[in-house]
């Protein structure tokens, strides 16, 4: 899926964590695909660029799982739009996705932190 | 959920998002100051390959069944077309197999479970039997009526009879089948008329005086318009005007599944549908009635069963002369919609004959798999390559088995009208009963789940084959080590199996064939060509029997005169499988233990062996001397010249026999003719005897008779002589069932027929595809070795020994499936036995014959590989790899 010139600028990003970046990135209102690919690309401040092919299967599964929902709308420039938003389900599937990914990252941060008493051989 | 409407616009809608997404990447790129040109170039290929985030996105949406059937479709459909010689052999492979077991399928179904239309409740309604120590069999007409009379666990009976009647139209003299009713036949059943009405209960009981006819529904439409006034209107049976009171409704056709009656009449009008056996409702000892009963409410078969029990003692202590040995059972109306034993006839034999088809759709299916099995190893580098890519093993089985089913469900639909054209075929041979190879929903089914179950056969195993081999391949850093082997030997294997089941099938046929050359040579004892029979029955017209002899004797005379006559006899019935029988006396011989002796009897005039040429054994035919008043004799046939001998232990030549009682008359045996084979060919003749017509006493004899006479040429030409014959002794007299006696008789092989033109399609085909099957095997083993067989020319191996081990193999192959193949067939030819006649399951013969055949084809089908083998050139066989 990665191998063939269309790889993350940046970091390689894990199944599920692509998902809870587009529905936190959602939780400040609803957003166009291209909106969302700026969003998470500015707010990281460059680390991480999304690539189409991830975003948009990305959307259209969470738009399956019912997490988020789509509307065509016209744009403050008078463009039509697939606008995304987030849905009650989707809000809460955030809060447990976030707890979760807080979880681990603390867990991370703490092995990450522990200092090597016996370094590799 | 999500279907295939929105399917199509989420597609819109997905295109118009990119769209947008580009635009709007180009306007901010523009805002920041690019050009035009450079924006959306840079753009685009920020964006990536389109088409690829559209692929993407739908394998997210493909989590819908449909949309991965369809992708899976479209790619079957692909990879067939990329082969079309493989897509036709392995099409035409399952439609023909599909077909032939459809069609036989189609066969038995009509036969078995067709449902009667019009009967209500069949569940409720069962048959009863008299049987007579010979098991179960028809009844007694006034043992019926003592029935109706008395049981109270059936709240209703019936009594009916078929009969073939002549009825005259405009145009001429048509064949009906005629049945005989009880006036509570239809309420048995439960049918309702469509117009007029059904027979009421005084129409039903002077014999001979109420002419009343029903008609069919189907008659009704042919021949009176279907116009509801044809109540009151007449119909001519036999000669007699019946008023029509109703008609029956569509589809309904009495009980009976092989034959549907075209016209209901009832009864008591037996005299007139039966024109040369005379009144006889008031014989008890006629036996030749059908009876069907339902059960009343809350009565069980066991209980109706208990109570006939009951009413049968009491009427054998009341009629010991005729009912001493009669026994009543119940049995199941579906029996009962077949004449006795028949059946239970079609289903073992229709049993067999679906077993035997079943194996060659087995070997269709083996051939298929084998040609699925070569391809998916041939394509072993592109299942290769589709896994790195990602493919999981299920993807790859559900593709390989998608193109199964395509392949399945081409042939199924395919097989299905080729069962339609074999049904026409199998409908050209003449068979004793009419049968509607109807296509219905169970043929339907039956085809569909052939289809599915051929699909998953051939489908399944090559899918996971090919798929486990390069599972293990694909985990390997390392090319794949030489795999070839393992599909090759599972190929192999399968030849075997198809080899060994096409000798099976062969041998089936093979059996069958012989029997019916057997059947067909068997020595019916008679001439039947140009033979033309006719029945005369002078008593409609109220003749007495003293008159209705002199009236025959007259019509004998007449004929005889005609110069294009060579020889005419009288017989009070024609030679037939089913006979009329009577309980014999042999002087001084008291029969063992109380039993009954029986024997068929006809009363013939002296003639009738010269006539139909049937040899006198012993003793002498009846004589010139043979006349009223001088001492009785009794001609018999070998059969009944052995049972008298059983009985009496000493020459049946010396037997004097009384049809009246132990006191006599006693008629003396004076010869012994040659059995008569009339009925089914495999059944043995029965014990018959001949009376001496001009014997019999006017005032004793039958009043009917039937009109036997030959000439020099075919039977149609003696037509004018017997009707100018009738026309002069009496003219009022009508000539009733003019017919050659090989119309009467009947093709009395076509049971044989049926099943040795449906096996010899079947083994054919069986061949053809087990030879095909060890062709592509040895073609493909040849291509794999192709650089293994440079090698060795180039080291200077001869041709002659490259054809050799080629052919060598086919031939191994063929040997082992031969060999199974026969110790199968003479195991199973047991099953096979009951079919045979004048031929032993393990016919030593057939069983060589078929071995023969079968390593001829072999040789065929390995030669052309084998030859191929050795046009390897070396040079360039060893730069293939």
């Amino acid at each position: 899926m990665t191998d063939r010139g269309d790889p993350l600028a940046r970091i390689e990003l894990l199944q599920g964590t692509l998902d809870l970046i587009i529905l936190q990135s959602l939780r400040w209102g609803p957003c166009h695909g291209y909106g969302l690919a700026r969003l998470i690309q500015s707010t990281s401040k460059d680390v991480l660029r999304v690539n189409t092919g991830s975003l948009y299967p990305a959307l259209q599964r969470l738009e399956q799982k019912r997490w988020i929902e789509a509307e065509w709308v016209v744009s403050d420039r008078g463009q039509r739009v697939r606008e995304y938003r987030l849905t009650d389900a989707g809000r809460k599937h955030l809060v447990v996705e976030r707890r979760r990914w807080e979880t681990l990252s603390d867990a991370m941060a703490r092995i990450l932190a522990l200092r090597p008493e016996e370094g590799e051989a | 959920m999500i279907g295939w409407p929105s399917r199509r616009r989420r597609a819109r809608e997905l295109d118009e998002e990119i769209r947008t997404h580009i635009r709007m990447a180009v306007e901010e790129r523009v805002a920041r100051g690019e050009s035009r040109e450079e924006a959306e170039h840079a753009a685009r290929r920020e964006f990536g390959r389109a088409d690829e985030v559209k692929e993407a996105v739908r394998r997210v949406r493909g989590g819908l069944w449909v949309d991965r059937l369809g992708r899976d479709l479209r790619f079957a459909g692909r990879q067939l077309r990329r082969s079309p010689g493989f897509a036709a052999i392995a099409l035409t492979t399952i439609a023909v197999s599909i077909g032939l077991t459809t069609s036989v399928f189609s066969l038995v179904n009509a036969l078995l479970f067709s449902p009667l239309p019009g009967v209500e409740d069949p569940g409720r309604l069962v048959a009863l039997y008299t049987d007579e120590g010979d098991g179960p069999g028809v009844s007694s007409y006034m043992d019926y009526v003592d029935f109706a009379a008395e049981v109270t666990t059936l709240e209703e009976l019936a009594a009916f009879k078929a009969r073939d009647v002549d009825t005259t139209t405009p145009t001429g003299t048509v064949r009906l089948r005629g049945l005989m009713v009880s006036e509570s036949y239809f309420r048995t059943l439960g049918v309702r008329p469509r117009v007029g009405r059904f027979f009421a209960p005084d129409e039903d009981e002077v014999p001979n005086a109420e002419a009343v006819a029903v008609l069919s529904h189907g008659l009704w439409q042919s021949s009176y318009g279907g116009r509801e006034e044809v109540v009151g209107q007449t119909i001519t049976l036999n000669r007699r005007a019946f008023v029509i009171v109703g008609v029956a409704p569509e589809g309904f056709r009495g009980t009976n599944l092989v034959n549907a009656p075209d016209v209901f009449v009832p009864m008591a009008m037996q005299p007139q549908l039966m024109p040369s056996s005379g009144l006889l409702l008031d014989r008890r000892g006629w036996g030749g009635i059908d009876v069907l009963g339902r059960l009343a409410k809350g009565a069980t078969t066991a209980r109706a069963q208990a109570e006939l029990r009951v009413i049968g003692e009491r009427l054998r202590e009341a009629y010991p002369r005729t009912n001493r040995d009669r026994q009543y059972t119940l049995g199941s109306f579906r029996d009962a919609t077949m004449p006795v034993g028949v059946r239970s006839d079609i289903l073992g034999f229709g049993g067999i004959l679906i077993g035997l088809v079943t194996l060659v759709l087995l070997i269709a299916c083996v051939n298929v798999a084998n040609l699925l099995l070569t391809r998916a190893h041939a394509r072993h580098r592109e299942v290769a390559v589709r896994r790195s890519l990602g493919a999981t093993r299920g993807i790859l089985v559900r593709q390989l088995l998608t193109e199964a089913g395509v392949l399945a469900l081409i042939g199924g639909v395919a097989g299905l009208l080729i069962a339609f054209w074999m049904n026409h075929l199998l409908a050209t041979i003449p068979l004793p009963f009419e049968v509607a190879f109807a296509v219905d929903r169970n043929v339907v089914l039956f085809a569909l789940a052939a289809t599915v179950l051929t699909g998953l056969a051939f489908g399944l195993a090559p899918a996971i084959g090919a798929t486990r081999h390069e599972l293990v391949s694909g985990f390997r850093e390392t090319p794949p080590p030489a795999p070839r082997r393992v599909p090759i030997a599972a190929s192999e294997a399968l030849v075997v199996v198809q080899v060994a089941l096409s000798v099976a099938v062969l041998v089936a046929a093979g059996l069958l064939g012989r029997t019916l050359l057997n059947l067909r040579l068997l020595d019916p004892g008679f001439v039947s060509d140009g033979v033309l029979t006719a029945e005369l029955d002078p008593s409609l017209q109220g003749y007495t029997d003293e008159r209705a002899k002199r009236f025959h004797e007259g019509v004998v005379e007449a004929v005889r005169a005609r110069p294009e006559v060579r020889s005419v006899a009288l017989s009070s019935r024609l030679p037939g499988p089913d006979a009329d029988r009577m309980m014999i006396r042999i002087q001084d011989h008291a029969p063992p233990d109380g039993s009954s002796p029986y024997m068929q009897f006809s009363v013939v005039s002296r003639s009738y062996f010269s006539t139909l040429g049937i040899p006198i054994r012993r003793g002498r035919p009846f004589e010139a001397g043979d006349r009223e008043g001088t001492p009785s004799v009794i001609v018999v046939n070998e059969a009944g010249a052995a049972y008298v001998r059983d009985l009496t232990g000493s020459d049946p030549l010396d037997a004097r026999i009384s049809v009246e009682g132990p006191d006599g008359p006693f008629m003396q045996v004076v010869g012994v003719v040659a059995d008569v084979r009339a009925g089914p060919p495999r059944q043995d003749p029965a014990p018959h005897m001949y009376f001496c017509f001009e014997q019999i006493p006017g005032s004793e004899s039958f009043a009917g008779m039937a009109l036997i006479a030959t000439g020099a040429g075919d039977a149609a030409s003696l037509g004018p002589a017997f009707r100018s014959a009738v026309g002069s002794v009496d003219p009022s007299v009508p000539l009733m069932s003019m017919r050659s006696l090989d119309a009467v008789l009947g093709d009395g092989v076509a049971r044989e027929r049926l099943a040795t033109t449906v096996l010899g399609i079947a083994a054919g085909l069986a061949l053809l595809l087990a030879s095909l099957g060890l062709y592509g095997v040895l073609a493909h083993a040849v291509t794999q070795r192709t650089a293994e067989i440079g090698v060795r020319m180039a080291l200077g191996a001869a041709r002659g020994s490259v054809l050799r081990s080629v052919l060598a193999r086919g031939l191994a192959l063929t040997g082992a499936g031969l060999v199974v193949g026969l110790a199968v067939a003479t195991l199973a030819g047991r099953t096979l036995a009951a079919l045979l006649y004048g031929v032993s399951a393990q016919d030593l013969e057939t069983l060589v014959g078929v071995s023969a055949v079968l390593v001829g084809v072999a040789v065929l089908a390995s030669w052309v590989p084998a030859r191929r083998a050795t046009r390897i050139d070396p040079v360039v066989a060893l730069r293939v790899e």
